[in-house]
């Protein structure tokens, strides 16, 4: 028979029982709920082994419990995870230097809640340096809900601050039904199995985690989109930031050390945007208010010159080896410096 | 709305809910299916609602009209005030930008400077598809091929019905209507064939082409720099991006449509396996190529006027189909560059009858391929935004060190493996609900495995459907 390749069609099929109708229907969902079930062990074994968001917060709290005291701990969002590089600081100071940076849906909670941590365990660094981008201190306690489960579960540090971080009941319950509530960690669990090839970031034993893929289109989005929401409203600071903010002066009041903040390596253009600056001059403002009369806290005001949008994976990550060394001498510089 | 919101899932509901309380209704079932259909589309904005009724009930007005008057050159005046109209709003909301902003550049290149007009226009959602059903009734009506809608209700509804609305199939009168006129039972073949549809048009959209659209998006940035084989990778990826997206809206509008007694026209029937330019317009967004081939290739005069006539309609009529899917020049150098295969084939066959049939197997692979690889340089035309983008991205294609990024060939890979699977599943049984007639357990299987997979691997940022911009 020679070969041929008609249009296909809709052609008509017996019609199935009402019965059977209805029994796809439920077997189907049945089979998809029995799917939702075996895939919790398998994202708990894979969040265990593999997961760097795990290890970013959950693996660095573990890390500065137990191993050497560093001399300079930095904290903050994944702008310093990314862009501070505590070699170059260990280098210059001659001394040890962590990383202990997460994310911005963390807000401030993750240190604070660190800090309050090492200083009763008598292992709070002499010096902290904070590094946020400008986006993280409106930020309310919504974000960090969905994270909770990122932390140690022995030390369930959110305890301490209800009702602003009380996991909600839907979280609660999420675990459950990872196919409704967790899909990006059922998909990272599988994908390694269905795409070998693709290799997530490694994590560095001093906690940096390097970025190398610039993606200037992405820096131009983002400054967008970082412009409109300027234009739109004024930087506020929110609840759950500013009890962080506070508690971690008091504790690093009451340990002696010291507490720098720093600013978020950002483009050039947003750099020598007036809105930006009047905003980061307005959220300084109010952070020394804040801590008026605690000794142990400053602001460092880096020059502002921004980096190329061509070294940047967004507007707020350093992408290539060459600028990371350049805001991390920059800044270890400033934190030299006598004030 | 979006089909894959949880907003448009919650409406569903409430509307098949509904409809199933009704349903032997006509007249209550109707005015749910056209109230729902009107929220539908102003839950995107509600403003257009009013240039959407005025366009259907003009098209009301002139087909009853035109069913009226027996004067032959008072129901063409009708007849061309019906196509102006529609074609003015069209032109007006989609094309005034491009030509005010081509004949500023055409005016720059003679020395003059002429101030920008800017009147902030925004493209109404579905605008292009709801003119076209609308104006197909009108000329259908001209034609006396199709009384005209006596009920303003019933045709307002064969306009919006919510399901198709916004990106298709485009319906015929013909068609559509009958079923808005008489009430149908919802039967359990119907049912069946549904879930297929709706199960597999949302997979082919948040797992196929949600995952397959940054892919794209990045080799196709200017910025980018993808080269080489990364380049052709992300034209691969969009080529299974636009027909995933495409097909499977166009799935889940009937899937939908079925469950409530309704029949919608098959809209894709394989693309990838079409062995020549023709084959694959009847195998490609079947609602438009039919459209355009009835309405304005055969006005044109089709292939009554002469070879070389032939040859102009259907580089014409191609030009037109794409500039139908936006003011872009990428869009009319597609339609050109399709209009021209089509031309070339029609000479080189001599317009015998040029299915694939007939040939050896080897012969008849060698020209799938081929059309695979012309259809992916029009997917290339078609994703850029303008000449000089095209122009780049296929100097970017020719250069490059061979060297990919193996974890997009990757997703690449996983995404396009079921598609091909499914099409080549169809094509061999000849039926596109081919695993109706699979023994229960398995459908079973399928089933849930499929909604397993919406659930890991379906994009959940509601992204729009491509077609939605045309």
């Amino acid at each position: 028979m020679s070969p041929h390749l008609t249009l296909p069609g809709e052609t008509d099929a017996p019609p199935p029982t009402a019965g059977r109708l209805a029994g796809l229907v439920a077997g189907a969902l049945a089979l998809a709920l029995g799917l939702n079930a075996a895939l919790i062990p398998l994202i708990g074994a894979w969040n265990r082994d593999h997961d760097t968001r795990k290890q970013v917060v959950a693996g660095k709290w573990r890390q500065l419990g137990t191993g050497p005291i560093p001399g300079l701990l930095i904290t903050g969002d994944s702008s310093g995870l990314h862009g501070a590089d505590p070699s170059v600081f260990a280098e210059r100071l001659g001394q040890p230097c962590y990383n202990a940076c997460a994310f911005g849906s963390l807000g401030l909670a993750n240190e604070a809640w660190l800090i309050q941590h090492l200083c009763n365990a008598g292992r709070l660094p002499r010096s902290v340096l904070s590094i946020h981008v400008l986006d993280v201190w409106p930020r309310d306690a919504g974000p960090l809900r969905s994270r909770l489960s990122d932390f140690p579960e022995e030390l369930a540090p959110w305890r301490c601050w209800p009702p602003l971080v009380a996991p909600p009941a839907p979280d609660r319950l999420g675990h459950l039904f990872p196919l409704v509530s967790s899909p990006a960690q059922a998909r990272l669990a599988l994908d390694r199995a269905v795409n070998p090839w693709r290799t997530g970031p490694s994590l560095r034993l001093d906690g940096f985690l390097p970025l190398d893929e610039p993606d200037p289109a992405n820096v131009r989005r983002d400054l967008a989109r970082i412009r409109q929401r300027l234009a739109k409203r004024q930087v506020r600071i929110s609840d759950i930031n500013r009890e962080a903010f506070l508690a971690i002066i008091a504790t690093i009041d009451r340990a002696g050390s010291r507490f720098t903040l720093a600013e978020a390596p950002v483009p050039t253009e947003l750099a020598g945007d007036p809105r930006y600056i009047q905003a980061l001059d307005g959220l300084e403002s109010e952070l020394a208010g804040l801590a008026a009369g605690r000794a142990g806290f400053s602001i460092l005001r880096t020059g502002r010159a921004g980096y190329p949008m061509q070294s940047m994976q967004d507007a707020e990550h350093l992408a290539t080896p060459e600028v990371r060394h350049r805001y991390s001498a920059e800044l270890v510089e400033m934190l030299i410096r006598p004030r | 709305m979006l089909f894959n919101s949880s907003t448009f899932l919650l409406f569903f509901a409430l509307v098949y809910g509904s409809f199933l309380l009704i349903r032997r209704h006509l007249a209550a079932r109707n005015a749910l299916l056209l109230g729902a259909s009107l929220v539908f589309y102003g839950w995107w904005d509600w403003r257009f609602l009013g240039l959407l009724l005025f366009s259907l009930t003009m098209d009301w007005a002139i087909g009853m009209g035109l069913e009226s008057q027996v004067s032959a050159v008072k129901r063409r005046r009708m007849l061309v005030l019906s196509v102006v109209s529609n074609l003015g709003i069209l032109g007006f909301f989609k094309y005034f930008g491009f030509f005010t902003d081509s004949f500023a550049q055409l005016a720059r290149t003679f020395g003059f400077n002429p101030s920008p007009i800017d009147l902030g226009i925004i493209l109404p959602m579905g605008i292009s598809f709801y003119t076209f059903q609308s104006l197909s009734y009108t000329i259908d009506v001209y034609r006396r091929e199709l009384p005209a809608c006596r009920s303003w209700s019933d045709f307002a509804l064969f306009v919006t019905f919510f399901p198709q609305l916004v990106a298709g199939p485009i319906e015929r009168a013909t068609a559509l209507l009958p079923q808005v006129t008489s009430l149908r039972p919802i039967t359990r073949q119907g049912i069946h064939a549904a879930l297929w549809l709706v199960a597999w048009g949302y997979f082919k959209k948040t797992v196929v082409a949600d995952n397959l659209s940054p892919i794209a998006d990045a080799a196709f940035d200017p910025e980018s720099g993808a080269a080489g084989l990364d380049m052709w990778v992300g034209a691969i990826a969009f080529a299974f991006q636009i027909y995933a997206d495409f097909s499977g809206y166009s799935d889940i509008a009937r899937g939908l449509a079925k469950l409530m007694g309704f029949e919608l026209m098959v809209n894709f029937r394989c693309p990838f396996f079409a062995a020549n330019p023709s084959d694959f317009w009847r195998r490609w967004h079947i609602s438009l190529s039919t459209w355009l081939r009835d309405y304005l290739y055969i006005a044109l005069g089709g292939n009554r006027l002469g070879r070389m006539r032939t040859y102009a309609n259907l580089v014409i009529t191609m030009a037109l189909g794409g500039l139908w899917h936006g003011a872009r020049w990428n869009f009319l150098i597609w339609g050109l560059f399709h209009g021209g295969l089509l031309a070339f084939h029609r000479a080189a066959t001599g317009g015998r009858d040029d299915r694939p049939q007939g040939r050896s197997w080897p012969a008849l692979l060698a020209s799938i391929a081929a059309m695979s690889f012309l259809t992916l340089v029009g997917w290339i035309l078609f994703r850029c935004q303008d000449a000089s983008h095209i122009a780049d991205v296929l100097a970017r294609c020719v250069s490059g060190d061979g060297r990919t990024d193996l974890a997009a060939a990757g997703t690449l890979a996983w995404c396009a493996a079921p598609i091909i699977a499914m099409d080549l599943l169809h094509q061999a049984t000849g039926d596109l609900l081919a695993p109706r007639r699979w023994h229960p357990l398995v459908q079973m299987a399928a089933l849930g495995t499929l909604l397993a997979l919406i659930g890991v691997f379906g994009v959940r940022e509601t992204r729009e459907f491509i077609y939605f911009q045309f």
